[in-house]
């Protein structure tokens, strides 16, 4: 009695030819044993449907090969890479590299800075104030 | 102990991707290994989806480059090193396909000559003008398409390693690639239409 892998199981309530052409894929690129027995399982128009797709997958593995660069240009991009310099990160730039916590802390730091200083100055701003209209009421008075 | 003597200790080949990458935000030696460990997977991506050497090359470069300058902001979110990589490498190629215009023809020719001498000996099988014909096929797919079957297959990535490049998941993966070859199915029929030629002869059923 054969007995189906249980990813395959699965597939039968989805489509079933995604999960055998993926099967076959990966049996296509390990090296492992076909899907011949577990087709079995199936009706012909899903068996029909995956042996094209296998085909054309098999077809796939065959013209898809890695293309080596030439060893010239490997090595000369590596002696750029090593000697480029690279520009030093803006502040804004600095915050960002920043964890999320810290980026956090910065904003409240910053936050509280700005509240800060803005106070200051309208607090500066409000006893010039005082001190100027005082000035002009003597000098009214005095006239 | 200063940093050169720190530096001096590592062990770059030993190193995983995630040290390398703490190692390579001060450090130009680790991001070289990083370097040797993905450029011939980077320019073989690149050079699937350009179809030329002079393109590939110079876009390599750039991904490096690009790289090298936002190293120090990458943050481990769960997504691999190499993820991050194939991310630059696709958008960059996505402009350069912008920049080009859609109509563009691609040198068939030269991937062909230039990918003989490292092919299997099974692809003396393959004759050459049945891989022409499906790279051309491949590259009239969408680009995301193209995508998953380098990755699949030049890079041989996992359905999770794809999955984590194309933000999906392995199910959309496993759905995607379904869809991707009955796309080229299609794409066979209809030129075989074209031609005269039977559906399905050159596939060896």
């Amino acid at each position: 009695m054969l007995f189906l892998p249980l990813s395959l199981l699965q597939t039968r309530k989805r489509n079933p030819v995604t999960e055998l052409l993926d099967a076959h894929t990966h049996a296509l690129q390990q090296g492992g044993p076909g899907l011949e027995a577990q087709l079995a399982y199936y009706d012909e128009a899903t068996v029909a449907e995956a042996r094209e797709l296998f085909a054309l997958a098999e077809r796939l593995e065959r013209a898809l090969t890695p293309v080596a660069p030439d060893e010239h240009f490997v090595r000369d991009l590596y002696e750029r890479l090593r000697s480029v310099e690279v520009p030093a990160p803006s502040l804004a730039e600095r915050i960002r590299r920043l964890p999320p916590r810290k980026q956090w802390a910065a904003a409240g730091i910053g936050g509280a800075a700005t509240l800060t200083v803005t106070a200051g100055v309208v607090w500066i701003a409000w006893r010039s104030e005082g001190r100027l209209l005082g000035l002009l009421r003597r000098r009214f008075e005095a006239a | 102990m200063t940093g050169h003597d720190s530096q001096a200790r590592r062990d770059y080949e030993a190193a995983d991707d995630a040290q390398l990458v703490e190692w390579a935000k001060t450090d130009r030696e680790a991001f070289g290994a990083l370097y040797t460990r993905y450029v011939e997977k980077i320019y073989s991506y690149v050079y699937y989806r350009t179809g030329n050497h002079h393109d590939a090359e110079d876009l390599t470069s750039r991904v490096f480059f690009r790289a090298l300058a936002h190293i120090g902001s990458y943050t481990d979110r769960g997504v691999p090193f190499s993820a991050w990589l194939y991310r630059i490498a696709h958008n960059l190629v996505a402009n350069w396909h912008r920049d080009r215009g859609r109509n563009q023809v691609v040198t068939l020719e030269e991937t062909m000559l230039s990918s003989a001498s490292i092919e299997a000996p099974e692809l003396a099988a393959e004759s050459t003008e049945d891989r022409e014909r499906l790279l051309e096929k491949i590259r009239q797919l969408p680009a995301e398409r193209q995508q998953l079957l380098i990755l699949k297959f030049v890079e041989r990535l996992s359905n999770a390693e794809i999955g984590a490049i194309m933000n999906r998941t392995e199910g959309a993966i496993k759905s995607l690639y379904h869809r991707t070859l009955l796309s080229l199915r299609s794409a066979f029929e209809d030129g075989d239409d074209k031609s005269g030629e039977g559906p399905w002869k050159r596939l060896r059923l």
